[in-house]
């Protein structure tokens, strides 16, 4: 059954609220702010690659007191087994005897904050990803649940690479949104100076429980992906492949199946922030770079040439029209349409 | 504005939009198909107007009115794929306005239409491309005006009408046409030939032209062509046999007389016997004649011979112009004729063949009281390299080349030749091994 207008509008509300005081907090990063939010609503887990000092643990923290999550941090380090972030078996003495009583491990919060990501073994990588997809953790041949909502924000610094394990490319295809933390410029840097003191953390209002939050993931899914949307995204996914578009030449490996659907849920989130009944083009179109530029591998030569991943996606959303029809040769584009 | 007329609105626009769109493609296909139309029209109008029939404007504008109508259907049918739907205008126009596919959503009934510009406002990112309409219209009006307008010369009788029946049939009718003008044939000869020619013509039309039937036609004909040949070649020489002792019978000696009168006997035999005999009048006319007294000419009056002669010659000369000039003899008139033949003196004229000419050739070229039989010739042969083996080159006196050096006494067992040129070398110089291998090499085939 379809969302209705009205709550919609409750809800958009809602989120507006959120937007409002994490940009309170967060100073020149709207952009960065509104895609959390959006990829939150989406139920995945965001990527956050970005150098240090630029916010990425400041946007989590006031994220989960934005929402009263629970919220853990793990900084990942070489040494970090999986059973650190899992949990473990604990010997206890209990009224039957002395037996093993699982210990929740970090993961067991609502939102995780998985520091610098790439510093961990791929063992222990692996873990948590499976975490992330699953949505729960296996010890001693026992499931446990992850509590809900649950996601996951990792970190990665692009610059230290030394003693670094980047995550395979499979893995990666797990985060919702890779987004990258820009600088801020002079005039959000005297913002921050102005309104913000070194040790002292931010006081963060708190806008949205828990239900809320899990309410308005409910009603991203009841958010009307028209045909031609649906379309439009099959299409651009497709072009990511080899012969499907121009773009494609300097693709290696294109974007999956779980990229169409990432890109649909996101563009579902989008719309319902923005106060709509159905995602539209122009939402696949803000979510189509966070979305597919870490789920292409580039050919070597495109490397070379210093191309990224952003600028093929941007060139991919140039080169596909939103309609797949052609235009008769006696009608031309209008230059200012 | 209600929800209804919100709807309406928004699906007129739609329309509008689908109904530019579609234009478009058909005028896509429709103006190669028209152009390629007027430059065809223009050949055919032209082709038209330069024939005497010309039809008329009415009917031609019509046919071209109609083939118009036809390439637009045709058009209309080729790029029905093509076109798009009520939805597919909806769409390009949520897109081109910015509503976030509101349209699209309203239209699936689940969201609201969203309020609609004013109908002077609306982009749809389309316009025409106007030179690439115009042109080919343009083109084409001016085809067809020019080739309206163009002055034109009118070809008569532009193609020959295909031939009904084989050529050679045609020319032996006008061979007979003419041979019978002339009264001289027999009428059962002509017609024989006439029977034939039918026969021919008889068989079924679309056998006519099969290459049995042309060979048959081609070899009767070419007969034909050589029968009246032979007639006109023994009709001239029996009237100028009958005009000579007509009128140059003094001038002439026995023996021409009596060339002349052989050959007019001749002339008579083959007319008789040939294929195309002469009819039983004029024959009986020729053969009243007695050849004895030809030599005078006392038996018909100057006027009776005139008008057989005359007939004689008529009949020649359509002879000759039946079998294409080849009757006869070709070049020699008549006054030619006499005179040639009192110039021979008796030798008289050939008749072709081996015997032609005035007489015996010399047996020897030059002048033939020296035959050269006292004159003594050597016989040289100074080509060598053409020389036959056996013949002889030269004859020479010479001594015999004796080695004259003294030599003391020699033991037999002492006796030692050294052998000359490449003996020397085979008994002096060359190792056993390698003479070996030399005699292995040249033994070797």
């Amino acid at each position: 059954m379809p969302i209705s207008e009205k709550d919609i509008q409750k809800y958009a509300t809602e989120i507006t609220k959120l937007n409002d005081t994490l940009n309170g907090v967060l100073f020149g990063q709207e952009d960065l702010i509104e895609l959390t939010i959006t990829g939150l609503l989406a139920r995945g887990h965001i990527l956050l690659e970005g150098l240090p000092g630029l916010g990425k643990t400041e946007l989590v923290t006031a994220l989960s007191k934005a929402l009263q999550i629970e919220t853990k941090r793990i900084q990942f380090t070489p040494d970090l087994l999986p059973g650190d972030i899992t949990g473990n078996p604990v010997l206890q003495e209990t009224s039957n005897g002395r037996e093993f009583v699982f210990q929740p491990g970090p993961l067991f919060a609502n939102l995780v904050l998985a520091d610098e990501i790439n510093r961990a073994s791929p063992k222990t990588q692996s873990a948590l990803l499976e975490a992330m997809q699953e949505r729960r953790v296996t010890v001693l041949g026992k499931a446990h649940q992850l509590p809900v909502p649950f996601f996951v924000l990792a970190t990665q610094n692009p610059i230290e690479l030394e003693g670094t394990y980047p995550l395979p490319e499979a893995q990666l295809d797990r985060f919702l949104f890779k987004l990258e933390v820009q600088r801020n410029n002079a005039e959000t840097l005297e913002r921050i100076v102005q309104h913000r003191e070194l040790g002292i953390e931010p006081k963060v209002e708190s806008v949205m429980d828990e239900q809320t939050l899990i309410n308005i993931m409910d009603a991203v899914r009841k958010i009307y992906l028209p045909d031609v949307v649906a379309n439009y995204i099959a299409r651009l996914v497709d072009g990511t492949h080899r012969g499907q578009s121009k773009v494609s030449e300097g693709i290696r490996f294109g974007a999956s199946p779980r990229a169409a659907l990432s890109l649909a849920s996101a563009a579902k989130s989008r719309a319902l922030i923005k106060g709509r009944i159905n995602a539209s083009f122009e939402d696949v179109k803000a979510v189509a770079i966070p979305v597919l530029q870490h789920r292409i591998v580039l050919e070597y030569q495109a490397r070379i040439d210093g191309t990224t991943a952003r600028d093929l996606v941007g060139k991919l959303l140039a080169e596909i029209p939103t309609q797949d029809l052609d235009t008769p040769a006696t009608l031309k584009e209008k230059a200012n349409a | 504005m209600s929800e209804t007329e919100i709807s309406t609105t928004w699906r007129h626009i739609a329309r509008q939009t689908q109904a530019k769109i579609n234009a478009a493609w058909w005028l896509d296909r429709f103006t190669p198909l028209l152009v390629a139309l007027s430059v065809i029209s223009a050949g055919v109008v032209l082709y038209l107007r330069s024939i005497e029939n010309t039809p008329s404007l009415p009917i031609l504008f019509g046919a071209f009115a109609t083939a118009l109508i036809l390439l637009a259907i045709t058009a209309w049918i080729t790029t029905r794929r093509s076109y798009i739907r009520r939805q597919d205008a909806l769409v390009r126009l949520e897109d081109q306005l910015h509503l976030h596919n509101a349209l699209t959503t309203a239209d699936q009934g689940i969201g609201k239409w969203p309020t609609p510009p004013g109908t002077q406002n609306i982009n749809v990112g389309l316009d025409w491309h106007w030179p690439r309409i115009l042109t080919p219209f343009a083109v084409s009006i001016t085809l067809v005006l020019a080739a309206f307008l163009v002055p034109v010369t009118i070809i008569q009788g532009t193609a020959l009408p295909p031939p009904s029946q084989p050529l050679a049939w045609e020319q032996m009718e006008d061979w007979l046409q003419s041979l019978e003008e002339t009264e001289l044939i027999e009428e059962q000869s002509l017609d024989d030939v006439q029977e034939k020619i039918e026969a021919l013509s008889e068989q079924p039309k679309d056998e006519w032209f099969s290459h049995s039937s042309m060979e048959a036609s081609d070899s009767m004909r070419d007969g034909l062509n050589k029968q009246i040949e032979q007639l006109g070649a023994d009709l001239a020489h029996a009237e100028r046999g009958l005009n000579a002792f007509q009128n140059f019978s003094n001038q002439m000696n026995e023996a021409t007389k009596n060339q002349l009168l052989q050959e007019y006997q001749q002339a008579l035999k083959n007319l008789q016997s040939g294929a195309l005999p002469l009819n039983s009048k004029m024959m009986q006319a020729l053969k009243n004649i007695d050849p004895s007294m030809l030599k005078n000419m006392s038996q018909l009056s100057k006027e009776q011979m005139d008008a057989l002669r005359k007939q004689l010659k008529k009949g020649a000369k359509a002879a000759r112009k039946a079998g294409m000039g080849k009757g006869g003899l070709p070049g020699l008139e008549e006054g030619d004729l006499i005179a040639y033949l009192l110039s021979q003196n008796g030798k008289g004229p050939g008749r072709g063949g081996i015997s032609r000419g005035p007489g015996e050739a010399p047996i020897s070229l030059g002048d033939p009281q020296h035959l050269g039989t006292k004159n003594f010739e050597a016989v040289q042969n100074p080509d060598l390299s053409r020389a036959a083996p056996g013949d002889l080159v030269g004859v020479g006196q010479s001594e015999h080349d004796i080695d004259k050096s003294k030599q003391g006494p020699q033991q037999a067992g002492a006796v030692k030749s050294t052998g000359q040129g490449g003996d020397t070398i085979w008994q002096e110089s060359l190792l056993p091994a390698e003479k070996e291998l030399l005699k292995r090499y040249f033994k070797s085939p």
